[in-house]
This record gives structure tokens, sequence and C-alpha cells, in this order.
């Protein structure tokens, strides 16, 4: 029989992980593929968040001489038509895609949470109601029902956030009650019963937290999305209006009039959305993995 | 009506002197279930002494659990309901009480452990946090004070370390450790009743002496009245006072532990004594091989229970008298009780 290297065997089941910094590489040997996902996210969250600091040039000024201007030079990722920037549309665009990608999947996340904890825990008419509705809701794709919200709410920030959180309601409150009915008959419940707990606290104090781990899984999976679904929406013409640049709204100007002759302004947009989307879905998987008991050993 | 005399009989007994703690007059529980009406509880009535440990025994599905959780008002309704009856507590009916009133009192006068300590703890927060949350429901006190009774109820349980213990997660601990630390839970506002329902049975041997030795130390220093809950005569004869045999539902024999083993007067009880596997009866007579006894049949369902005795069907005594009418409960000698037509055809215990 081989010899075993129990030394090795150990640090590889993270032994001697001390620290945050040993942690941190311990999730990166374990996870290249999360970490990846993680470098993708942060670097999408560092460019939104400092786009003041980064981009060279300002977004929304046109300049008549750089009209589509090829990359290279002084317009790096080149310009459009109007002469703009593509990189420093690319820059503040990734602000607009983290708000409405976070907005509406943490608004999606707390309507569908709580619906779907009093729909799992108290039951009775108001699930069989809610549900129903639910039922309705999962009927149609959600960028479908998110073209339904934005047409009727019309066109601005706040009403696209709103317009792709509701259609990620039903997902989230299913998740959360089917995870809630079984966790109310767990036996920690019927022991807080048995210390005299009310059944408000029960839900909010025992059941909520033990459904955050799926709950997290599932918000980093509707991130990619929600960004996704915006893209479409201001493609669509839609999303987030003018003046403020939107990945998606970059790829509609473009793509009829300038796929052939100026392909660079439908590249690099693209090319933003599918990196982070990707991005949001390595690191979701990793999440799952560490957030799932089994799998840790 | 052979019925009555039962219930003013029950009655009589289950009201108990002066100094009982808790008493339990005719508690009947039904569940009204697709299968039919299922009696899990049938007129049962004890009193409890202060500082006192009862034990309930019987078979599963006997209703001993049920019991309990009439107690505490714990019945899953629907489809159970608690249909009559009347639990005395510190000159309350448990019974009467709304919502709010009876969520004072549970974990407060009268607290509960569970039979799975791996599950009865909540996984996403620190032992710690669950027992002072429970110390806090009912007491007002700071979070500090909540912290510091804590970490001596953990050491009163004996769990070592309790200062770091009570941070920890319950997938830390052990098996032995986490029922150590629902006993903690359960005790920390002092109740005067503790009802264990089989606290043991999910556990390791060697770790079920530790425990009920905690739980009969514990009753003795904080003077808390214990129910225990349980199948394994082992338990009953090492720790109980009186014991309660329950069988479909009804008490049929109540006496003083060494009373009872030494002259059960149900032939359900000497059933279940003669069914325990004996090491030394093995040894001393080799001569014989003795096939382990047991009780002949199964459990009637509880939805559809014979006529006369409930036993019955099972019972090597039975008679005719025994399947026409449910016999008496009557109390066969000083403070043994039984409800059977041929308690005096039984001889002592086998053993």
């Amino acid at each position: 029989m081989a010899v075993i290297d129990h030394d090795a065997q150990l640090s590889r089941a993270g032994a001697n992980v001390r620290g945050p910094l040993g942690s941190l590489v311990f999730f990166v040997r374990r996870y290249p593929l999360g970490a990846a996902g993680a470098l993708i996210m942060l670097a999408f969250v560092g460019v939104a968040v400092f786009a003041d600091f980064i981009a060279t040039h300002d977004p929304l000024t046109t300049n008549a001489r750089a009209s589509l201007a090829r990359p290279g030079g002084e317009n790096v990722l080149g310009a459009d038509f109007m002469g703009r920037d593509v990189l420093a549309r690319i820059i503040y665009g990734a602000r607009i895609s983290l708000i409405v990608g976070i907005g509406a999947t943490a608004l999606g996340c707390v309507i569908g949470m709580a619906i779907g904890l009093l729909s799992g825990f108290f039951g009775g008419w108001f699930d069989l109601l809610v549900q129903r509705l639910m039922d309705i809701m999962q009927s149609l794709p959600l960028l479908v029902m998110a073209l339904v919200m934005a047409a009727s709410l019309g066109p601005s920030l706040t009403n696209t956030i709103v317009a792709i959180a509701i259609p990620l309601v039903p997902t989230v409150a299913r998740t959360i009650r089917s995870n809630t009915l079984a966790l109310r008959e767990m036996p920690f419940v019927e022991a807080a019963r048995a210390v005299g707990m009310s059944e408000t606290r029960i839900a909010v104090q025992h059941v909520l937290p033990n459904t955050l781990a799926p709950l997290i899984v599932l918000a980093t999976a509707q991130l990619g999305s929600a960004i996704l679904v915006e893209s479409a929406l201001a493609f669509l013409g839609l999303g987030v209006p003018e003046p403020h640049p939107s990945w998606g709204r970059m790829l509609s100007e473009s793509a009829a009039e300038y796929v052939r002759t100026a392909p660079w302004l439908v590249i690099f947009p693209g090319v933003a959305i599918s990196a982070v989307v990707f991005g949001t879905n390595l690191l979701g998987d990793a999440i799952r993995d560490l957030l799932d008991p089994r799998q840790r050993f | 009506m052979q019925h009555t005399a039962v219930t003013t009989e029950t009655m009589k007994q289950g009201r108990g002197t002066g100094d009982s703690v808790l008493s339990v007059e005719g508690l009947t529980t039904y569940f009204y279930t697709r299968g039919g009406l299922v009696k899990a509880v049938d007129g049962v009535s004890f009193s409890l002494k202060r500082g006192e440990m009862l034990a309930i025994v019987g078979e599963s599905g006997c209703g001993k659990s049920v019991t309990a959780l009439s107690l505490m008002r714990l019945v899953a309704d629907p489809p159970g309901r608690i249909v009559s009856g009347s639990v005395w507590l510190g000159g309350v009916d448990l019974l009467g009480l709304g919502e709010a009133a009876m969520r004072a009192v549970r974990g407060k006068e009268i607290s509960m452990i569970f039979q799975e300590p791996m599950t009865s703890l909540n996984p996403v927060m620190t032992i710690g946090r669950q027992i002072g949350e429970a110390l806090m429901l009912h007491e007002t006190t700071s979070r500090r004070a909540a912290l510091a009774r804590t970490i001596e109820m953990l050491h009163l349980v004996g769990i070592p370390e309790p200062k770091v213990r009570v941070n920890e997660y319950p997938h830390q601990l052990s098996g032995g450790m986490r029922q150590r630390a629902m006993i903690a839970m359960a005790l920390a506002c002092n109740p005067k009743v503790l009802i264990a329902d089989e606290p043991t049975s999910a556990l390791d041997v060697t770790i079920q002496a530790q425990i009920i030795d905690l739980i009969g130390k514990l009753r003795t220093e904080l003077g808390t009245a214990v129910i225990m809950i349980t199948h394994d005569l082992g338990v009953v004869a090492e720790t109980a006072e009186r014991v309660i045999v329950m069988y479909a539902g009804r008490k049929v024999e109540e006496a003083p532990v060494a009373d009872l083993f030494a002259h059960p007067r149900h032939p359900y009880t000497r059933g279940l004594m003669t069914s325990i596997p004996r090491l030394a009866l093995m040894r001393q007579e080799k001569t014989r091989v003795d096939r382990l006894q047991e009780i002949p049949g199964m459990v009637p369902a509880l939805s559809n229970l014979p006529p006369g005795c409930v036993f019955a069907p099972r019972c090597a005594f039975v008679s005719e008298q025994c399947r026409r009418e449910y016999p008496p409960y009557q109390e066969k000698r000083a403070g043994h009780w039984a409800s059977c037509w041929h308690s005096d055809r039984l001889g002592p215990a086998s053993a």
C-alpha cells in the first residue's frame, strides 16, 4: 500500500489554516474557480465604486472628431457614433449594473423571504392565496415578467430595480417556504416552544437564520440574472433611461447599425456583461459548496 | 356503570395531597385522523410531589409522550386535542390558561427535555445564546447577567470549560454534551417540574448512565420534581421513586418502584419485566435454555380498541370478564394501584 503523507492530507483538509489570510489562501486553493469569480466580482465592484477615479474620459461628453474612433490611441476601447469613450461608458455602466443588480436582488430577496417565511411557518389561507399568486407569476419567464413590469412602470432607475425585483420574488419565496416547512418540524423548534417562546419569535429567531444559507446561494445566482435582465431591458429600450450609460443600451444603440463597421461598440459591452454574469455564477457555486456543511470536512 | 366507578376512583387517587406540586386529573387527549379517532391518552390521572422522581413507562405508542406534550400543552392541533381533564400546577389549571399565559409557564414553571439532543438545539445559534434567550424570556435580566447565569448552569450540568463552551455551536458538542446543554436550558429558570421524554434513548450506553445520574443529582440539588418518560425499565429501577405503567393510552398500574418490581399487579407490567434479558439468570441456570420472554401480539391500534380490557388480546390470564368489561382501577396493596381483574393470580415477579 502506498505511503500516505499525513501532513499533506491534513493541510489539504485545512487543518493548519490560521487567521484571515490563511483562510483566504485556503479558499483560493480549495475553490480556484470560486476565487476567480470573487476576483471578477471584486474588480467589478471596485470599478463601479471608483469610476470617477478610473475613467480617463467623461462618459457623457460627445466629441464629433472621435466619432466611431477605433480602439487604441486616445480612446482605448474606441468611441461610439457620438464620439463618447467606450471604456468610460463601460466603467460608469458598471455602476448602473451594480446598483440595479444588487438593488433588485436585495429587494426581491427581502420580499420573497418575508412571504416565504409567513407562508411556510404560519400556513393557512395566507399560504394558499400567496402561493397561487406565485404560481401565476412563475408561469411567465423572468424576462417577460420584467418587461411587462418595466413597460407599465415607465423607465427610471427605481422602476427598473422594482421591475427586476418583483419577478425574482416567487423563486425566493418558494425556496424559503420549502426550507421553512422542513425547519418548523425540527425538534429545536419544539424545544423553543417548550421554553415558552412565541410563534413569531420562533419564526424570526430560530427558523429565519437557518434559511439564510440557501438564501445567500440563491441571491448570488440571482445577481447574475438580474444584471442580465437589466441589460436585456436596456437593450429593448425599457431600462435605465439616458443619459446614464448602461451596458445593455450600449449594445442596442450599436447592434443594428455598427456591428459590421465598428464591432468594438458591441464586443466590449458584451464582454463586460458576460464576465460579470460568469463571475457571479462561479462565486455562487463556491459559496454554495462552502455553506453546505456536508461538503465541509 | 363500571366506567363511572373507574373515573371516581382515579380522581381520588389523582387529586393528591397538599404537598403535590403537579396534579393531573382525567387527562384525555384525542387525535382526529383520517384513520379515525385515536385515543392517545385516555383519562390519565396522577400527582407529583415536590422534588419527586416519577417514571412513566410503556411501549412505543402507549401515549407516554403525548401525556408529556399534553402537560406542556404542546400537542399539535390539528390533529390532536386535549379533550378533557385538568393539570394543576401551583394552584392553576394549565388546561384553562390562554396561549400567552401558557407561554409564561413553559420553561418557567414546567420544562421539558427531548429525546433527540442532536437536533433539539438550533444549529446556527451558540448554546450560550440559546440558554440565555430562554432565561431572558422569563426573567428580566441583562444580557450580561444572563450570560453569567448560563455559564453557571453549564458548570452545574457538568460541561467542562463552560466559559469556552458557551460560545460554541451545537455541532461542536457531542451528543451527551448537547443533552447536558438541553438540561441546562430546561432548568435555567428553576422550574418546579421537569419532564424528561426519553432523555437517553438517542445516547450511547455509557453516556446514558451519566445523564441519568445528572438528572438525579440536579433533582436533589434544585428540588425539581421530575417526570421521567422511558421504555427502559433499567432507568426506572435506578432512578424513580414511583412508576406509572401505561398501556394503549391508559394508566394500567402505579406503584412505588421497589413494590412494582417485586409484585407487579398487572400482567402487562410483568410481561415488560420478563422481556428484559438478564445476564445473571442466563449464567446461573445453564441447564435450562431459556428463551427470552416476550409479550405476544402487538399494541392494539389506538383508533380501534377492544371493548373490555385493552390488554386482553395479549394477556395470558385473560378471562371472559376481561373481554367484556374494563377492569376497575383499584388499590391492590397499600399505595399499589392496578387495573386488572386477575391481579391476585399474578405471583411475585419471576426474577
